[in-house]
């Protein structure tokens, strides 16, 4: 005998059901808005489906009206209303309260392709289009299958240099949308390692995504946040072919293809590819993942390496950064083994736990051991015979399992920092800087042992630690102790022994005879305090919104003003432009932080940027920091806004952030730090863009814009000050800043003495502003109690009108 | 294995380390008894450039104020101090005549003294601070473990006979201040000298034959030379450099 559910439970459940399916079938999971649109779409489906039919209608309402109705049900009915009367009110508070939520951005991932595009000088068929260079090897497959693989291979490894040239700096090493770019991204850059990107997708499919970059997205696909480039502009055809065989080739999986025929050749390839990938040595691992930046004979020099900054180790000098064996030791097993499986966050080197097994990782590192050229894992004994003409230790390697001592570890408190920071000046400042911003008060110019150059860490940055930051770097809250005392260790042992291969020495005395370049107890102190530095950082990503703060009467003229506490600092990753020739491979500023301030005429920008060199060409730059083999040009930065007229926030609409589009044009607010030689003021402009490929305009005045900035201690501080445009019409269609308004910005940045000068710059992409309504308390709290006063009267109305009825009818 | 070329981009020069080529073989010392001697002067071919001016910007008091450049010096007759001149790729002779004891390489004035220090293979010294401030000192060179280490005023860093196991060159800064410049000449063989501060130089006791000469100097790079060694006599070779 089957249990029968009362309709009106029924209903019920099928809500909660939907509700709940909403909530966690979709990772990550949906917006609040979205679930609240499906939600009703729910409820209305109920309602129609239950009243479609008499019976049916009767049944489901009959456990309403008997609760509202019957005498016995009186302690149910009366809670039951006020609840019902509270919950009205809640569900209005929620709707007129001020918000920060951003207007929602539903990006289709996929958008359908047009039927043909134009690039190349010629029109492709999208439908019918297939990848030349696969089809000419399925043709060779039939006839000579030598010649079938050996043309494969060479696309293969052709596709790889574009793609470690080009691609890997956002789409990552590992091809998992995880390159040392990709965190200052929105969206993120694709995974092609999930399975439900490229292979749910014809190869003519991603010749369009390539070839057309982000402008060439329709608007579902919002071309205005995309930050991939237009690559036909860059790639000829033959090259964007090849990098899309390297795609498929690198994570294993065979395009959508029609023909059956086809398609099971290609698998059949694929299989036997990783067939042999399944039981590849060391050496042919190493040399098909790691030797594009490691170099082949693992000296650092592989194709992609001078495109990174810091360089790929170099595995034959025997300069290991991060180690935890004592002094001079070579590094333990396990650290190789660690930075391998990890990865150093910050730098583009991932970690491998994805991709390669555990066994994989510690023959990787027996196979690094062996490029070293300094002995350093060899024994005492070693006799010259033992080493071949490179200097390589030919015989069995040392295994180091000494530890560098973390005994007597100084409780981290007020009393420590400060003699931490005593001893820091005294030792660190002249690298590091009065404030650990890095910014080198001697003046010099730092070198690796490589002869390049090199900066000193910028210790108020956790995330740019690498392997010393235990925390993922973004979230300061979920910092534990036992996270930050780990971190603390770590410092301490970088302290200790130094960073090798870089200008960071050890402190602590290694051979007899020698004393302790500072004590232990004073290390721990320079621990705690380096620790402390970033008390005052604002991590990027901890606020995504910028919310501008009103203030009475005149806004800030200064930087120092103590007015600017008020407003929130948001802090956003910059990333260098390498979406448009001429291209910036090796930025050195990484963040940018904005706060915000407004009066009823103005408004007013505060933006801070972390450089180690104030660059103005001729002025008072230190002595030896220029490069003397580069030009340096003045530091820079700017903000950019749409048009009036070239955005909306419901649909969300943007012109394309490099510098809008022809239909959405951008106003772009510029200041420069001016130069000394040629003599030129620091300054102010103003520029008109329509597009990425059109010549800024500048203004031919920028007397409304007023900037003034300052450099010290490695930062710069810019404030710059324009009228919100609220009072009357403002002229050549600019921005208006009204308050409840969603404004999107963006930020650029020119480091000078990083040869960063015209397209060589960083940039983020469109960021949210928000001048917050006023809060109008009659709204936020009157209407809510309206409401359930009104909701609370028609329940009892409803009620009475039930009771009369019912009571007619039995009369 | 057709496929195995796909995975194997390059697999090929990974065998030339699995089984490198024979190594160098080692220097043996032997008695020379018919020894014959190359001696000769090295001058600068032209007129020598004057010395360029290190600008010291930090810790001026310490350190005292600018300074010309040691880095080459040429007396007046254009003999050039502080070349390296060696025997290369001597197989066999006679014994090291450099001194057995420690090294001892100074900070002074926040300069190294001596500019250029002639080792051995596995030699342990003493680098100083003769200085009122702090110095990084940090080695440079290729194929021999680099030293970096803060060295407070008055005190010192031991070079353990473990730290210089090969022959080759070890440039000296110090990171702090960068108009500090120095070397060590790790020597493959005893036949390698400096020159002096004249521009001389002298090999003795070498065995009999043809040989080439590798001549090193920090400014003004690399050269090599054929010289003719006869049982018993002086051979003389004069060398010109220029930058």
């Amino acid at each position: 005998m089957s249990i029968r559910i009362p309709a009106f439970w029924q209903a019920v459940l099928v809500l909660v059901g939907a509700w709940l399916l909403f909530s966690f079938a979709f990772p990550p999971f949906l917006p609040r808005s979205l679930m609240i649109t499906y939600s009703i779409i729910v409820v209305t489906g109920l309602f129609l489906y239950f009243s479609s039919d008499e019976d049916r209608w009767a049944e489901f309402k009959s456990p309403i009206v008997n609760t509202l109705r019957d005498d016995n049900k009186a302690l149910l009915r009366w809670p039951l209303l006020v609840i019902v009367s509270l919950l009205a009110a809640y569900a209005v508070y929620d709707g007129v309260r001020p918000s920060f939520d951003k207007p929602l951005e539903l990006r289709q991932v996929h958008p359908s392709p047009p039927a043909s595009i134009k690039v190349y000088g010629k029109s492709f068929d999208l439908g019918t289009l297939e990848n030349p260079v696969r089809m000419q090897v399925l043709e060779l497959l039939g006839k000579n299958e030598d010649s079938a693989w050996e043309a494969y291979r060479k696309a293969v490894t052709a596709g790889s240099e574009i793609y470690y040239g080009n691609c890997f700096y956002c789409h990552g090493d590992q091809l998992d949308g995880k390159g040392h770019f990709a965190s200052a991204l929105d969206p993120l850059p694709t995974d092609f390692g999930d399975v439900g990107t490229i292979a749910q997708l014809q190869e003519s499919f991603l010749f369009w995504r390539i070839t057309t970059g982000g402008p060439g997205l329709p608007t579902g696909g919002m071309p205005w946040n995309s930050a991939m480039p237009v690559w036909h502009e860059m790639l000829n055809e033959e090259e964007v072919w090849n990098v899309i065989t390297f795609l498929f080739d690198y994570v294993g999986q065979v395009p959508r293809m029609w023909d059956a025929e086809i398609s099971k050749a290609v698998t059949g390839m694929k299989d036997q590819v990783a067939a042999i990938r399944a039981k590849m040595s060391s050496e042919e691992l190493y040399q098909l993942r790691c030797a594009v930046c490691h170099g082949e004979t693992g000296a650092g020099d592989g194709p992609a390496a001078d495109f990174v900054y810091p360089r790929p180790r170099d595995f034959t000098a025997g300069l290991w950064k991060y180690k935890t064996s004592p002094g001079d030791l070579a590094p333990r097993d396990e650290d190789l083994f660690n930075t391998i499986k990890v990865g150093l966050e910050g730098t583009s080197m991932p970690g491998w736990s994805r991709i390669f097994s555990d066994q994989q990782i510690d023959g990787l590192v027996q196979l690094i051991k062996r490029f070293d050229t300094t002995a350093i894992w060899a024994p005492e004994e070693a006799e010259d015979e033992d080493f071949d003409d490179e200097g390589r230790y030919l015989k069995e390697m040392l295994v180091i399992t000494d530890e560098e001592s973390t005994t007597g570890q100084v409780a981290y408190s007020e009393e420590s920092v400060s003699r931490g920071k005593e001893v820091f000046d005294e030792n660190c400042r002249k690298c590091h800087g009065e404030r650990g911003r890095g910014n080198l008060t001697s003046g010099e110019f730092l070198e690796d042992d490589w002869g390049y150059r090199i900066w000193p860490r910028d210790l108020t940055k956790p995330w740019t630690w690498r392997a010393t930051e235990t925390s993922s770097g973004t979230d300061r809250a979920a910092v534990d102790e036992a996270q930050r005392e780990a971190t603390i260790r770590n410092i301490y042992q970088r302290v200790s022994i130094g960073i090798r291969g870089t200008p960071m020495p050890s402190h602590r005395a290694v051979d007899e005879g020698e004393e302790d370049a500072i004590t232990l107890e004073d290390r721990w102190h320079i621990a705690n305090y380096t620790y402390s530095l970033r008390e005052d950082t604002t991590w990027p990503g901890e606020r995504s919104v910028i919310q501008g703060i009103e203030v009475a009467g005149e806004l800030p003229a200064g930087v120092d003003d103590e007015a600017w506490l008020k407003a929130p600092v948001s802090t956003f990753r910059l990333f260098p432009n390498i979406i448009k020739q001429e291209r910036l491979f090796t930025p050195l500023n990484d963040t940018i932080s904005v706060r915000v301030l407004y009066n009823s005429d103005e408004i007013a920008f505060l933006l801070e940027v972390n450089d180690r060199t104030e660059s103005i060409p001729g002025g008072e730059v230190m002595s030896q920091l220029p490069d003397q083999s580069e030009t340096m040009y003045s530091d820079a930065l700017a903000l950019q806004f749409p048009q009036e007229d070239a955005y909306s926030t419901a649909p969300v609409e943007k012109p394309l952030y490099r510098h809008g589009d022809t239909k959405h044009h951008t106003t772009i607010w510029y200041w420069n730090a001016g130069s000394v030689e040629p003599a030129a003021a620091a300054r102010a402009m103003l520029f008109d863009a329509s597009g990425p490929d059109a010549k800024l305009k500048p203004r031919a005045s920028a007397d409304d814009l007023f900037a003034h900035g300052e450099w010290r201690e490695g930062r710069w501080r810019v404030l710059l000050k324009r009228p919100r445009g609220t009072q009357g019409e403002p002229a050549n269609g600019d921005l208006v800043f009204r308050r409840g308004q969603f404004i999107p910005v963006s930020f650029a940045n020119w480091d000078g003495n990083n040869g960063e000068v015209g397209s060589l710059h960083t940039q983020t992409p469109w960021y949210w502003l928000l001048l917050p309504h006023d809060t109008n308390y009659n709204l936020v709290f009157g209407a809510p109690v309206a409401t359930s006063l009104i909701v609370l009267l028609i329940g009892v109305w409803i009620v009475w009108y039930l009771r009369r009825e019912r009571d007619r009818s039995t009369a | 294995m057709k496929i195995l070329r796909v995975v194997t981009l390059t697999a090929g020069c990974l065998a030339v380390i699995a089984a490198g080529p024979a190594a160098a073989a080692k220097y043996k010392v032997v008695d020379v008894s018919d020894g014959g001697g190359i001696s000769g002067s090295i001058t600068y071919d032209g007129a020598a450039p004057e010395p360029e001016i290190l600008k010291v910007d930090e810790d001026v008091e310490a350190c005292g104020g600018d300074r010309p450049s040691n880095a080459l010096l040429v007396n007046g007759s254009g003999g050039i101090q502080n070349v390296v001149v060696s025997i290369e790729k001597i197989a066999a002779g006679k014994d090291w005549d450099m001194p057995e004891e420690e090294f001892t390489y100074d900070q002074k004035n926040c300069t190294f003294t001596p500019r250029i220090m002639l080792i051995k293979p596995k030699m342990a010294g003493t680098v100083l601070n003769s200085d009122s401030v702090g110095h990084n000192f940090h080695t440079i060179s290729k194929g021999i473990y680099n030293i970096n280490k803060k060295i407070q005023p008055g005190s010192k860093l031991e070079v353990t006979n473990k730290k210089i196991r090969k022959a080759g060159l070890v440039k000296a800064k110090c990171d702090i201040h960068s108009w500090m410049g120095g070397a060590w000449w790790v020597a493959a063989n005893p036949y390698t000298v400096l020159s002096d501060a004249d521009g001389k130089f002298s090999l003795s006791n070498v065995p009999p034959g043809k040989y080439t000469l590798a001549i090193w100097h920090e400014k003004l790079g690399e050269t090599r030379q054929q010289v003719e060694v006869k049982a018993g006599a002086d051979t003389t070779t004069d060398i010109k450099l220029k930058l």
